[in-house]
């Protein structure tokens, strides 16, 4: 019994199901259909998100960079649509410019000493810079282009949801019952271990950032789709908020340890939590205050529970 | 007076007498942790400059009883007696302050700083001023290194010294405090026969100070050398206390596991056939001669040397772990080129590397997916089929005699011997045919030692070949065939069964001849 009040996942599950118990009583909207579709497809962007950046810190690293890669990709997508070109070659553009940061961030890690926080602390700077110049600094409007993959339904539930579950379940997948992710446990496990184990550590280095640029790829033309927009600062904070999903799921800093169902569940908590505060009608300075604390606290007892 | 009276006025005074060189008594601790009983009403004391030897197997106990009297663990039960004053209870500022030391095998020295500065960490020396002074802390951690003869610059980095030094270090910084109690667990795992015998040195003159010590080993010779009393725990109970004079290591090993053992295990001798491996002009530094030799099918390769002789580095450059000065390297006739541990594994080559928790195991992973991970090509394609590993994983497991409720145990909660035997289950998995091991049963009890002796036996007789770096002498007098000594990053010699003793593998190793025998 005593394990199970120690298991991240019972725990995740019971704060939310109290969370919603709360609000339920306190705003008797919030317990809807309509209202849980809502919290699904707002949470999909960070949740996708927050895929990549548990991978990413399961194999060992880190990736501070999204949130700037993100405005980046946001950007680059907009602009072409823009221009009127068509929503294929915006996609495969997006994707070509993904892969190249991801594999700046991975080819860093890989071949230099330096620390993934340091790196993509770097890259961060670089990308967001690159959007701004590419940008111009605007918000582009994409006028009623590209609107399926972020705003369409089917049979009733939004598309960006269907996404959100594919992912989950192929990374699922992936994780628990492939040698590639094995290896990625491994080598977040320890690397020295997996080095002398025979692991190409290098290569699963690059594998990861790239899986996670990717991953943020499918997460920025979600959110251009669902906002038809593209700004600059379209990314800020996005990092804080998928990084902090992942540990609160689980996901051990220390690398080696996660799973993709606490990851959901983190995932999901921050959004409820967001979607609670939207309807109690709290201001979004308020918000950010309490969103803030929220992850403080659940990354604090997260930690705590690795010990 | 008359006799009897004058006999029971001595007695009087003698107990009395006792009590004050008493310094510590405990009586009857017990202590429980979750289904187990570590201690089962232990009793223990120790007197003033006495050494007083704690021997076991893993498990039996020694390590708790250790928390116990630093501090660090409170009892359940029982009654702890320090100086004549009882403390109901013990925490470990009390008992630093009291002049407890206690030196742990996991290192608690902080890389990053000096020796100087680790030996008066917490306990800083400051100038009138009130600002950490260099000077005094470098001059009196000097004075104290050279009363104790250890010859390490004041001012070198921690993470730059060996295993062995920063043991010496650990000692001294105990010492620094001002000890009054010593208890020292396993301090020699990791030194040399020369180290070692500095050490056994130091604690006797420690001895002549007052300080008590209280000293955990698995190695009966240090034991027998330096115990004026030996204390045997078995599960958790104290068997017996003995003075040295009055028991054998026989005996003690009967007491220590409670069935017939020897302490030399035999092994039959092996009959070793063609040449597997032939490495031929590698060098573990530029200046140094080459090294040569050659590994046959069935053999056991003992590899002696000091610390610091260059054994580990050398197997870790042929297993491409480490760069070094390559020469050329033949498997079965056939020229090979290792530049990764890759390479060497997909070879046949395995290591057991030296430290198993920092280099063998990922400590938060489970068995099955440390058993399998340098594996994983044998499942082809992506996909792992958890019901064929499942099905391997306890097949090594029960082969092995591992000890684990399930294969998804974190190897982190495995015993030391077990925990060994999960590497070796690693390497199994591969199918490797050349294993070389580094220190094969470090910190490892007499029963799971024997185990392991066993599987390398039963290994080499499969038509595997093993290389084995050992600080063991009776582990490389028992297991070689052959032994291969190194000295300073170069061959001293190698020695044939019927050439091998503890004399000639020390002369090679330390002495200044040098023997061109067959390699």
């Amino acid at each position: 019994m005593r394990r199970l009040f120690q298991n991240q996942i019972f725990i995740l599950l019971a704060v939310i199901i109290v969370l919603t118990i709360v609000v339920s009583i306190l705003n008797p909207n919030f317990f809807t259909f309509s209202n849980l579709k809502n919290i699904l497809v707002q949470i999909s962007v960070v949740s996708i998100m927050a895929v990549g950046a548990g991978i990413v810190i399961i194999s060992g690293g880190l990736d501070i960079s999204v949130g700037s890669m993100t405005s980046l990709l946001a950007v680059v997508g907009a602009n072409i649509i823009f221009n009127g070109h068509s929503v294929a070659l915006a996609v495969v553009v997006t994707i070509g410019v993904a892969l190249g940061c991801g594999l700046l961030n991975g080819v860093l890690a890989a071949k230099t000493n330096v620390a993934p926080f340091i790196i993509t602390l770097g890259t961060m700077s670089i990308f967001m810079a690159l959007s701004l110049i590419i940008g111009g600094g605007f918000s582009l409007l994409l006028a009623g282009k590209f609107q399926f993959l972020g705003r369409g339904r089917v049979l009733g539930v939004h598309f960006p949801t269907y996404v959100m579950l594919l992912v989950y379940l192929l990374f699922f997948v992936v994780l628990r019952y492939t040698t590639f992710g094995r290896r990625i446990y491994g080598m977040g496990g320890s690397e020295e271990v997996a080095f002398l184990a025979g692991l190409n550590i290098p290569l699963y280095k690059i594998l990861v950032y790239c899986i996670n640029a990717l991953l943020v790829c499918l997460a920025s033309l979600i959110l251009i789709s669902r906002t038809g927009s593209a700004l600059p600062t379209v990314g800020l904070g996005l990092e804080l908020k998928c990084i902090a999903a992942a540990i609160m799921g689980g996901v051990a800093l220390t690398g080696g340890k996660g799973s993709l169902l606490g990851i959901f569940l983190g995932a999901l908590l921050l959004g409820v939590i967001q979607n609670m505060l939207n309807i109690l009608n709290l201001s979004a300075h308020f918000q950010s205050v309490v969103l803030g604390m929220v992850i403080v606290a659940a990354v604090t007892i997260g930690q705590r529970q690795q010990r | 007076m008359g006799g009897i009276e004058t006999m029971r006025f001595l007695q009087v005074e003698s107990e009395r007498d006792s009590n004050m060189h008493r310094i510590l008594d405990v009586i009857d601790i017990t202590k429980t942790y979750p289904g187990v009983v570590a201690l089962d009403a232990v009793s223990f004391d120790l007197y003033r400059g006495e050494t007083h030897c704690l021997v076991g197997e893993n498990g039996a106990g020694k390590s708790t009883l250790i928390k116990i009297l630093s501090g660090a663990e409170r009892p359940d039960s029982g009654e702890i007696r320090l100086f004549d004053q009882s403390f109901p209870v013990l925490d470990p500022n009390t008992a630093r302050e009291l002049g407890i030391q206690t030196i742990y095998q996991e290192s608690n020295l902080v890389e990053i700083l000096s020796v100087a500065e680790n030996i008066f960490f917490g306990d800083e020396r400051a100038n009138r001023l009130g600002f950490f002074s260099h000077r005094q802390t470098e001059e009196q951690t000097r004075e104290l290194l050279d009363s104790l003869k250890i010859e390490i610059e004041v001012n070198r980095l921690v993470s730059e010294l060996s295993i062995s030094e920063k043991q010496l270090i650990k000692i001294a910084k105990g010492l620094a405090r001002n000890a009054t109690i010593l208890i020292m667990d396993e301090p020699t795992a990791s030194l040399n026969q020369r180290e070692t015998d500095r050490l056994l040195q130091l604690i006797n003159e420690i001895k002549s100070s007052g300080i008590g010590v209280i000293y955990i080993s698995h190695r009966l010779g240090e034991v027998f050398k330096i115990a004026d009393r030996i204390s045997v725990l078995r599960d958790g109970k104290k068997i017996d206390t003995h003075h040295t004079p009055d028991i054998d290591e026989n005996n003690l090993i009967l007491e220590m596991v409670g069935k017939r053992g020897n302490v030399f295990y035999t092994r039959e001798a092996g009959s070793p056939e063609e040449v597997v491996l032939q490495v031929h002009g590698y060098k573990i530094r530029e200046d140094r001669h080459e090294i040569n030799f050659t590994l046959r099918r069935g053999e056991i390769l003992g590899v002696a040397g000091m610390v610091g002789s260059g054994r580990s580095e050398l197997m870790k450059g042929l297993f491409g772990a480490e760069p070094l000065h390559r020469g050329s390297l033949s498997l079965n006739n056939a020229a090979f080129e290792i530049l990764s541990p890759r390479d060497a594994i997909d070879a046949g080559i395995c290591l057991v590397p030296e430290d198993r928790q920092s280099e063998g195991l990922i400590l938060c992973r489970s068995v099955r997916e440390n058993t399998t991970l340098p594996g994983l090509k044998r499942f082809k394609g992506f996909f792992i089929n958890l019901i064929r590993e499942l099905e391997i994983v306890t097949e090594l497991v029960s082969k092995l005699n591992i000890k684990t409720p399930s294969a998804e145990q974190k190897v982190q909660n495995l015993s030391g011997g077990n925990q060994q035997k999960t590497v070796l289950a690693k390497w199994l998995f591969t199918d490797a045919q050349i294993l070389i091991f580094d220190e094969p049963t470090r910190g490892i009890d007499v029963g799971a030692k024997q185990e392991i002796y066993r599987l390398m036996g039963d290994l080499v007789k499969q038509g595997k070949s093993i290389i084995m770096i050992s600080s063991d002498m009776p582990e490389l007098l028992a297991m070689s065939d052959r032994i291969m000594v190194l000295r300073n990053s170069e061959v001293a010699g190698f020695l044939e069964k019927e050439q091998i003793t503890e004399e000639s593998i020390l002369s090679l190793a330390i002495g200044s001849a040098r023997v061109s025998g067959p390699a």
